[in-house]
């Protein structure tokens, strides 16, 4: 609901705008007059963090990791737990995660990829890692209902804004949504979300089909 | 032809949501077939985009810190020990019929069963069906069944729905790395025979 007043609102959803600029072909206002036009500072953002990272590679430049762990440090421990993890481990992985984004800040390919795409595979790498390390932490654990419900209903999670990104890409309803985030963020099976969510099989399978080519649509001028 | 993991299935190695096999799979396919990379790139910046949009959970203090404290010099890479697939030469191979042997493989971790196949040319492997997935990677050599001809570096996923018989083709034996989230399914003796081996 925020999403579609944002055009007359801008300032309802100030952080969401940032970095959908990279998918300004999808934003094209010609085509698509009801979508969020992006803020002229919004691809900026997204470039700014790029810059940081190069910053960082090619000077060593300690402020602007401090600049970067204040954005990203906070974001992949919230999405941490959102994969399962204790907030304690999240923090661990945290820092496994922004040590390897100093280090490796020289492997940062602006024209594959958003730094913050980076980051995330950084971020998802650190996991696993941390995961194969220890043990005792399974990833295949049952989703906390907590983090579920934010999960498949996040319109009424505070903040949770990937949702709005997914209606920005393409309207995607609701229960695509759901399945896609389900099986974005848990190793769920197919058959596993249909039993969680009372549709046959046969419709799970379509609809995650169908939202991820949208999302494939979406998403391919960026990448 | 050389076909690539599903979507669904990109997403998830994208997220790191796969099992641990599976995502070894996927690895591997990606080093023959570094094409792919083209494939997964949406997917990991819809992770981006997931992560930047995150509400911020605040750190314990001294987070930062601790961080700034580690930090040195940047070093060329210090890319994470991933865990691998075995040689094929360090497999225990076990026989399975004339040209064909079989060898189990443990990755740690994983809830499914992994195995690789080693078919000599002209060898068929044993008509089979799937109880429930299977995905297999061509890792040398290439293969004909009724959909077609695969080769090094494909990425073939098959379901209940699916029952057929590679064979072998081109000069060297066809080896796959196979992961299957359900017990493979062969009439026959030989089909219980290979059932045994792979368990």
């Amino acid at each position: 609901m925020i999403a579609t007043l944002a055009p007359i609102f801008p300032c309802l959803c100030p952080p969401v705008t940032l970095w959908w600029s990279r998918a300004r072909s999808l934003d094209a206002p010609q085509q698509a007059p009801h979508r969020i036009v992006m803020r002229k500072d919004s691809l900026e953002t997204e470039d700014r963090r790029a810059a940081l990272i190069r910053a960082i590679a090619t000077q060593g430049d300690r402020s602007a990791f401090i600049t970067l762990f204040d954005f990203y440090a906070p974001r992949i421990k919230a999405q941490t737990v959102r994969f399962g993890l204790s907030p304690e481990t999240a923090e661990d992985i945290v820092q496994d995660a922004m040590l390897a984004v100093w280090r490796r800040a020289s492997q940062f390919d602006a024209q594959r990829g958003s730094a913050s795409a980076w980051v995330f595979t950084i971020a998802t790498n650190a996991r696993i890692d941390r995961l194969r390390r220890d043990k005792r932490l399974s990833s295949a654990r049952e989703l906390d209902e907590e983090v579920l419900s934010l999960a498949i209903a996040p319109e009424q999670g505070a903040g949770f804004d990937a949702v709005r990104l997914a209606q920005h890409i393409d309207k995607l309803p609701v229960e695509q949504r759901r399945m896609l985030q389900l099986s974005f963020f848990s190793e769920i099976s197919h058959g596993e979300i249909a039993q969680r969510l009372g549709v046959p099989l046969g419709t799970v399978k379509s609809r995650i089909r169908l939202a991820l080519t949208k999302l494939r649509q979406a998403l391919r001028d960026e990448a | 032809m050389i076909t690539l993991p599903s979507d669904e299935l990109l997403l998830k190695y994208a997220s790191g949501a796969l099992d641990p096999a599976l995502r070894l799979l996927v690895e591997r396919h990606i080093a023959l077939h570094p094409h792919t990379m083209h494939e997964l790139a949406p997917f990991e910046q819809f992770g981006g985009l997931m992560l930047a949009a995150e509400a911020p959970l605040p750190l314990t203090g001294g987070s930062l810190d601790r961080a700034l404290a580690c930090i040195g010099p940047p070093t060329a890479d210090d890319a994470s020990q991933a865990a691998a697939w075995p040689a094929i030469d360090a497999l225990q191979w076990r026989w399975a019929g004339p040209g064909r042997a079989i060898a189990p493989i443990v990755i740690e971790g994983s809830t499914m069963k992994s195995y690789a196949l080693r078919i000599a040319p002209g060898k068929a492997m044993l008509q089979h069906s799937h109880a429930d997935h299977e995905w297999t990677l061509i890792v040398q050599g290439s293969y004909r069944d009724e959909s077609g001809e695969y080769h090094t570096g494909a990425f073939i996923e098959e379901d209940e729905e699916t029952n057929h018989r590679p064979t072998a083709t081109g000069d060297v034996d066809c080896v796959c790395f196979a992961v299957m989230s359900g017990p493979l399914s062969a009439p026959g003796l030989m089909g219980q025979v290979a059932h045994w081996l792979m368990r």
